[in-house]
């Protein structure tokens, strides 16, 4: 299986986009089978054959009558496709995520069982064998939220608010990716969607509501004083702590995810201190400014602090 | 007259593209099915005057007779292209997104 | 003895000809000798140099993308940075587009029209000159900003808001908004040119019915300029003016909608490709027949299917906006309609395989190239079948099967045509063909090589990657995709380079001693091609008149045929009517000359200086541009001579006026620009109506109802002045200077009254989406002002040289065109600024 891959659909709704797919791919190619065919035995058939394909009937059927006929059949199977893409099966008990746009992260914003916010970022995770309504904005440029394991794209535009239906039907990992070009590292602007069984999904969501955990060891505690004198919070919040800026990702339960910057790092001690003093270079043009104002124990030590926080 | 097919073809997209956005836009479906079964129905009796009149015309100049002969078949290309874009109102619920 | 063309058999002139008639002829339309080559304005030399600097543009753009290849080749790849790679692509996509797709298709029919129609050359030779050196100095100028890293780098798309002042500060996406602005207009310039060309500078007798393919095909990518382009330059003159000044057309919160440029863009940007497509099926329809020595099958079936894919494929635009979030009916109408215009191209498709079956395919060069056409634009054409249906398109748009896609539709579709017509035509233009060896091996290698870039990318595609990305990660089984396809791209290259050695060893341009008719051609194009054209102006009563009369080619040099020599002892050119073909007028054209060159030079000058905010010197410039044009159309209108013999008894008038004289036609497609232009403009602002109407104000805070009626009185007086002056042209100069004067400024008065009320009321550009849309309607209508303002006043210098009459009026017919649009476009939008909110309010 492909994690980022059309072909490999793993819900209801990728599946009959994929099914689509292979029928237009297979029809695509008995087509093009026939026009070169043709095309052989206009150059090198025998006369009565080639007689046959320069009579104006030949251009009438082949060029006017078969086209009306299969492109008339198609557009009536892609409409009928594409509406039952988007109705829901049931609308009411759709899980409902926000997830805003950024140059070039995601803002994620999930509504529990008792209707509280919680925030998050850059990997969303969903139960298995629900509908998720996805509510999508932008917070400066276009992007588009595209998780092609689960389904089709839709663009996030300032000033609207669009959305995107799908369900996953197996636990696992999909990599989605911005699909719109919004300028600089729009290459590395990544997410990904976890989706866990019901059970497992509602006690998870609960633990995301709750605040960061308590550093465990030394290096940890002081890598949390470090983040906040070092002011990090400026940008960023983790709950339970001083630090409560919303402009950069929710850093709350960031150990917890499987990768960081948006998709781009795996989630490990060395990552998070790379990203700390060079995130330039490892995402250019990215809204964190470089912090070389920490020596490398006090970075390595952020970093211990922020891969603790699960 | 010669490209009346597909003008009329153009201006039956933008009737009922335009209807569709503008109801969507204010929340409100109900009357503009009607203006786009009308349109629909205007553009292909205006077609089928226009395709019966230009096969009837003859010309002796060669120019104009060879001109007749294309809106004819604009006609019918204009009459496919309206019938075409009127399947969607068919098959397809005003304002659907996913919700 | 033979039998002439003519309907009644007798030769228009008899042997022999007077000696000295082919020395005059010569004369008049020498070339200026050494590098004076610049002010030249016959078509076959604009040509030369028009196709030679697309060619120039689409191998640099080449570069462009193997550089791009190089850094995909492997994954998380560091050999092009992030910034210089959102720069190469979107120098790629937009040079190849306006830089060299459009340029090139225009570029050939400037070249080809004249030959293939049998006129001397086109009507407008310096308008042609002129669009042709805006294109090379703005082109060359845009090019180089790559190089000082100033390129833009939004997407040759420009989406704001990421094209905005605000995510896009600095000069690279004013560089794309003013330099393709102006090249756009140097596209309509060419259009104007070849619209007139084409319906009224046949030879005689060749009716619509015997116009061959190429012309339809060129006609009709005309028409679409004229509509399509102003969409584009509305978007860019909106974008700019909200970069400069604020005025939000696309910012959200202040009630304007980033999904308005992708409207308008895209409203251009659809047609645009049928623009570059529909030329070259007309030159595959040209070579196909001459290939297999046989007519064209279903001749009337693909003049019917271009005219429909011209049509169909303006309400295709919303295909690029599938995933925007428009509801699902919507979607439907456009989905309808992007399958329906795939049936066009497939009546084309088998029509070609139908000539080819009627005759015996000779497998030259050319033969190849548009072999390879048919089978790569085929596929092409699937899969854009496939894209078409909303559902796959939610999952594949903006992904490498896109970029699969559009390669084979604009490769296949574009590319292949034209070098199969660079091998085709050579020999009409060049003392040698082109080598038919290198031909071959440039065809092997660039069929598989496009084959092997670009095939994998379907794939690629779906299985997830998205276009324009600088880098990927390993691991997610792109990597020896990509690897294939750069491979194949660097195969491209080779085939290019093979042909560039070739065109080196071979190509001789020439206006005396060309290779000839190698092919066994049947058209026009396939006589002398001298500066003059062919010796004489032919009847044409057939498709295919070098086969119908095989004479035809030295019964034309010998000059047995209409306007063998010089009436005038200047250029002249046989304007015949529109459908029929009959000639109606004897038209003298213009030598060489140094004006249309230097306000080239002005107009390029003047947008790029503004740019790089250079004001001072910009208005500097554009005033002298303005300068420069009004020299070069001061002798644009000469006196009658009496009639002129042409032969056959056919003596026409030396001096027309009104619908007979192109000027007439040339001026009314520019009107259609113009009103194309504010169409756009009124879509906005109802578009921005029905995205934002909270920012539309009540009846109430409306400018009163006295501004209205004075700014709509304003408007008719100056209809009323312009009726006046046209009754009393030629009886008292003074009294008409006196009326045009008032007309106009009653013209500016009313403008000024209608923008005084706006601002008085209170509303500002820069307050809201309506704010600015209004006072944008004011800007388009100072335009077309100015216009009326400058026509005027060169009217009345010529008035008062004695230049304009009663007979001599050709100057003050195009001012009264332009100025009954003007009082037309301002009362209309009296009508919608003011007329509108009450109404909705």
């Amino acid at each position: 299986m492909s994690p980022q891959s059309v072909l490999s659909p793993m819900g209801p709704d990728a599946a009959r986009i994929a099914e689509t797919a292979a029928i237009l791919a297979v029809g695509a190619a008995i087509v093009m089978t026939i026009v070169v065919a043709v095309l052989w035995l206009a150059m090198r058939g025998s006369p009565a054959v080639r007689r046959r394909l320069q009579a104006d009937r030949f251009v009438a059927i082949a060029g006017v009558a078969f086209p009306v006929v299969t492109l008339t059949a198609l557009l009536a199977y892609g409409l009928w496709t594409m509406q039952a893409v988007i109705s829901p099966a049931d609308a009411s008990s759709a899980m409902r995520i926000e997830v805003v746009g950024e140059q070039w992260w995601w803002r994620v914003t999930y509504r529990d069982a008792r209707g509280r916010s919680v925030a998050s970022a850059n990997e969303i995770r969903i139960p298995v064998g629900r509908d998720v309504l996805f509510e999508l904005s932008s917070a400066d440029v276009i992007h588009s939220f595209w998780v092609p394991n689960l389904g089709g794209k839709v663009d996030m535009i300032p000033g609207r608010t669009t959305t995107l239906r799908f369900r996953s039907d197996r636990p696992g990992a999909y990599r989605g990716q911005c699909a719109e070009y919004c300028g600089g590292a729009h290459a590395l602007m990544a997410l990904e969607i976890v989706t866990l069984p019901e059970e497992e999904f509602d006690a998870w969501l609960a633990a995301e509501a709750m605040g960061a955990a308590l550093p465990a060891t030394e290096v940890e505690r002081k890598g949390g004083q470090l983040f906040l004198a070092g002011g990090c919070g400026a940008c960023h919040a983790i709950r339970g702590t001083p630090a409560t800026s919303s402009v950069g990702p929710d850093l709350t339960h960031v150990g917890g995810r499987r990768f960081i910057a948006a998709a781009t790092l795996p989630t490990t001690r060395e990552n998070f201190a790379r990203f700390i003093v060079d995130g330039q270079h490892l995402k250019p043009g990215n809204g964190m400014p470089p912090f070389r104002i920490f020596a490398p124990e006090e970075v390595d030590a952020i970093a211990a602090y922020l891969a603790s926080l699960k | 007259m010669w490209l009346a097919g597909p003008i009329v073809w153009a201006l039956h997209l933008a009737v009922v593209y335009g209807a569709e956005s503008f109801a969507c836009s204010r929340g409100s479906a109900a009357a503009h099915s009607v203006l786009g079964a009308m349109a629909t129905l205007v553009a292909l009796v205006m077609l089928a005057i226009l395709v019966v009149q230009a096969s009837g015309r003859r010309r002796v100049a060669n120019g104009a007779t060879f001109m007749d002969r294309v809106a004819v078949w604009l006609g019918v290309a204009g009459m496919a292209g309206v019938i075409a874009s009127y399947l969607p109102v068919l098959m397809i619920p005003a304002c659907l997104s996913p919700a | 003895m033979t039998v002439a063309a003519t309907p009644t058999g007798e030769y228009p002139h008899p042997l022999p000809r007077p000696p000295d008639e082919l020395d005059r002829l010569k004369a008049a339309w020498a070339l200026p000798k050494g590098w004076r080559i610049v002010s030249a304005v016959n078509n076959t030399v604009i040509g030369y140099l028009y196709i030679a600097t697309a060619f120039g543009f689409f191998v640099l753009a080449g570069i462009l993308a193997l550089l791009m290849r190089t850094q995909l080749a492997v994954p998380d790849n560091t050999f092009i940075s992030q910034e210089t790679y959102n720069q190469l692509f979107t120098m790629h996509g937009t040079v190849m587009m306006f830089l060299f797709a459009v340029p090139a298709v225009e570029a050939m029919g400037v070249l080809l029209l004249p030959q293939m129609l049998g006129a001397r050359d086109l009507p407008f030779p310096r308008l042609g000159a002129f669009a042709f050196w805006v294109y090379l100095v703005g082109g060359l100028v845009f090019f180089c900003t790559l190089f000082v890293g100033m390129a833009p780098r939004d997407g040759w798309f420009m989406y704001p808001p990421l094209s905005s002042e605000r995510f896009s500060p600095g000069v690279g996406a004013d560089f794309w908004l003013l330099g393709i602005g102006f090249i756009e207009i140097s596209a309509i310039a060419g259009a104007i040119e070849i619209i007139v060309g084409v319906m009224r500078t046949r030879a005689p007798g060749m009716t619509l019915a015997r116009m061959p393919i190429f012309a339809w095909t060129m006609l009709i990518l005309a028409g679409m300029i004229v509509f399509a382009f102003p969409a584009v330059i509305l978007a860019t003159i909106l974008l700019e003016l909200e970069r400069a000044f604020g005025w939000p057309f696309f910012i959200a919160e202040r009630g304007g909608d980033p999904l308005l440029w992708q409207h308008l863009f895209w409203f251009f940007g659809h047609p645009e490709v049928y623009i570059i497509f529909l030329p070259a099926a007309g030159m595959v329809s040209m070579i196909v027949p001459t290939m297999a020595g046989t007519s064209l099958v279903g001749h009337r079936l693909i003049v019917v299917a271009l005219i429909a894919t011209g049509f169909f494929s303006f309400g295709l635009w919303v295909h690029h906006m599938f995933t925007t979030g428009i509801p699902a009916r919507s979607l439907g109408f456009f989905s309808a309609a992007s399958m329906a215009v795939s049936v066009p191209s497939g009546i084309q498709v088998f029509a070609w395989i139908a000539t080819i079956a009627a005759g015996r395919l000779r497998l030259t060069a050319a033969s190849l190239f548009v072999l390879g056409f048919l089978t790569v634009f085929t596929l092409g054409g699937l899969t854009g079948v496939m894209l078409a249906m909303v559902p796959f398109d939610w999952q594949a748009h903006d992904t490498y099967f896109v970029v699969a896609h559009f390669h084979y539709v604009l490769v296949g579709g574009m590319v292949f045509p034209l070098l199969a017509a660079f091998y085709y035509w050579a020999p009409a233009f060049s003392e040698k063909p082109l080598s038919e060896r290198l031909g071959k091996w440039a065809f092997g290698l660039i069929f598989t090589g496009f084959n092997v870039a670009f095939f994998p990318m379907h794939v690629t595609g779906l299985i997830g990657m998205p276009r324009r990305v600088y880098t990927y990660p390993a691991g997610l089984g792109w990597d020896w995709l990509n690897l294939v396809s750069t491979v194949g791209a660097f195969m491209v290259a080779a085939a290019i380079l093979v042909i560039l050695v070739d065109f080196v060893r071979n190509l001789r341009p020439t206006l005396t001693d060309a290779a000839g008719n190698i092919w066994k051609a049947g058209t026009l194009e396939w006589m002398e091609n001298h500066t003059y054209g062919a010796r004489s102006v032919p009847y044409v009563d057939s498709l295919e008149p070098l086969w119908a009369h095989p004479t035809m080619v030295d019964d034309v040099h010998q000059g047995r045929y209409y306007l063998p020599g010089t009436n005038t002892g200047g250029r002249e050119a046989i304007v015949t009517s529109a459908v029929e073909a009959e000639p109606q007028y004897l038209m003298r054209l213009p030598g060489p000359g140094w004006a249309h060159v230097l306000a080239a030079f002005f107009t390029a000058a003047f947008f790029l200086l503004l740019t790089v905010k250079a004001v001072t010197i910009a208005l500097a410039c554009g005033a002298l541009a303005v300068a420069m044009i009004v020299a070069w159309m001061w002798n644009s209108d000469p006196a009658s001579v009496g009639r002129a013999d042409i032969g056959g008894g056919i003596a026409l008038p030396t001096y027309v006026s009104g619908p007979v004289h192109p000027a007439w036609w040339a001026m009314c497609v520019l009107i259609a620009v113009a009103g194309a232009l504010y169409l756009s403009y009124v879509f906005g602002y109802l578009y921005l109506w029905t995205v934002a109407p909270q920012t539309w104000p009540a009846a109430s805070a409306l400018p009163a109802a006295s501004w209205i009626i004075l700014a709509a009185a304003l408007l008719v007086a100056s209809g009323v002045a312009l009726s006046a002056a046209q009754r009393i042209l030629g009886r008292s100069r003074p009294a008409f200077a006196i009326l045009v004067a008032i007309g106009v400024a009653s013209l500016a008065a009313a403008l000024i009254v209608d923008v005084l009320s706006q601002w008085r009321s209170g509303l500002r550009p820069e307050a809201s989406g309506h704010g600015a849309m209004v006072y944008a309607g004011a800007v388009l209508q100072a335009q077309v002002s100015a216009a009326v303002a400058v026509m005027a006043a060169f009217a009345l210098m010529r008035l008062a040289r004695g230049l304009l009459d009663a007979e001599r009026r050709v100057v003050f017919d195009n001012l009264r065109l332009m100025w009954i649009y003007a009082v037309g476009q301002g009362l209309f939008s009296l009508l919608l600024t003011h007329g509108f909110p009450r109404a909705v309010g």
